[in-house]
């Protein structure tokens, strides 16, 4: 008997189940840091507000990236409802710990779903996923430094400026 | 060519092998599905609430909606018992085949 299951589903259910909960956190981040970037762009942080719209476009990359995928692989990729964000924030440290916080929990739920493909031997998948544990390595690496320059500078308005100097000026270097 | 995957009484369900398809025969009808429809129609069945449809004081029936073909489905809850039964025995006849035909494949080359 032709066997049409793994010609037209490479995936396993639970894999697929796990990709869609992954897409919707990014959707999620992605509003979530639409909302940062807006919060900063209305109190004069340019910089900071360009840092969040820049990390809202690459969260909404990184759900378009998995989405693909699952179409790649003949399964179904849900086209997620997004939820309420926080749009309120005491200080622009407020946002930065927020924007950490997100981090870890999107670097946690990538680590889910490579144990996920481990359980279930879905060598294809877990190597897909190899990007997404890399990019987590950056994300949450820019999101502590970012936090750290707060320790470093302070919080007075002078070091704000510094600060707004500063943010754009991040990068991971893994060297 | 149609090989038959699972039936319950009238009710079975096929693969066509020239065109990867499923075909569900139900009440002398038939109904054909992509993989991913089928897979759509399954979980539709799953998620049905049998408890709320055995406590709830209107009639025991649910609308199934098909879009894939613009037809639907009106079951009873003996007919979507029946169905679940169905669509898990057919499900798990696929996960066999698939599971057979992988170590069949190891013969293809044979070195």
């Amino acid at each position: 008997m032709k066997d049409i299951l793994r010609r037209h589903h490479v995936l396993k259910e639970e894999i697929v189940a796990i990709i869609n909960r992954q897409i919707k956190m990014e959707a999620h981040s992605s509003a979530a840091y639409l909302a940062m970037a807006a919060w900063c762009d209305v109190r004069g942080y340019d910089n900071s507000a360009d840092f969040f719209f820049k990390q809202s476009d690459e969260e909404r990359k990184h759900q378009l990236k998995l989405f693909h995928y699952l179409c790649d692989m003949e399964c179904d990729a849900v086209s997620p409802t997004v939820g309420e964000t926080q749009h309120d924030f005491g200080t622009l440290r407020e946002v930065f710990e927020k924007a950490l916080e997100h981090e870890i929990a999107v670097s946690d739920a990538i680590h889910e779903i490579v144990g996920e493909c481990r359980k279930y031997n879905d060598i294809a998948t877990e190597e897909f996923m190899r990007w997404f544990v890399q990019e987590q390595i950056e994300e949450e690496y820019i999101a502590r430094r970012a936090l750290e320059m707060f320790d470093v500078l302070g919080e007075d308005k002078i070091a704000l400026g510094m600060f707004e100097e500063r943010i754009l000026g991040l990068e991971y270097d893994p060297a | 060519m149609q090989e038959e995957i699972f039936r319950i009484k009238e009710t079975s369900i096929a693969q066509c092998e020239q065109t990867d398809r499923f075909l569900l025969t139900f009440e002398q009808e038939e109904i054909s599905f992509k993989l991913c429809e089928l897979f759509a129609f399954r979980k539709k069945i799953m998620s049905l609430d049998i408890l709320e449809l055995l406590e709830s004081s209107a009639p025991d029936i649910e609308v199934i909606e098909l879009p894939h073909c613009d037809r639907f489905l009106v079951l009873s809850l003996r007919q979507i018992l029946q169905f679940r039964e169905l669509l898990n025995g057919t499900f798990d006849t696929l996960a066999l085949n698939s599971a057979i035909q992988k170590i069949l494949r190891k013969n293809v080359f044979n070195f």
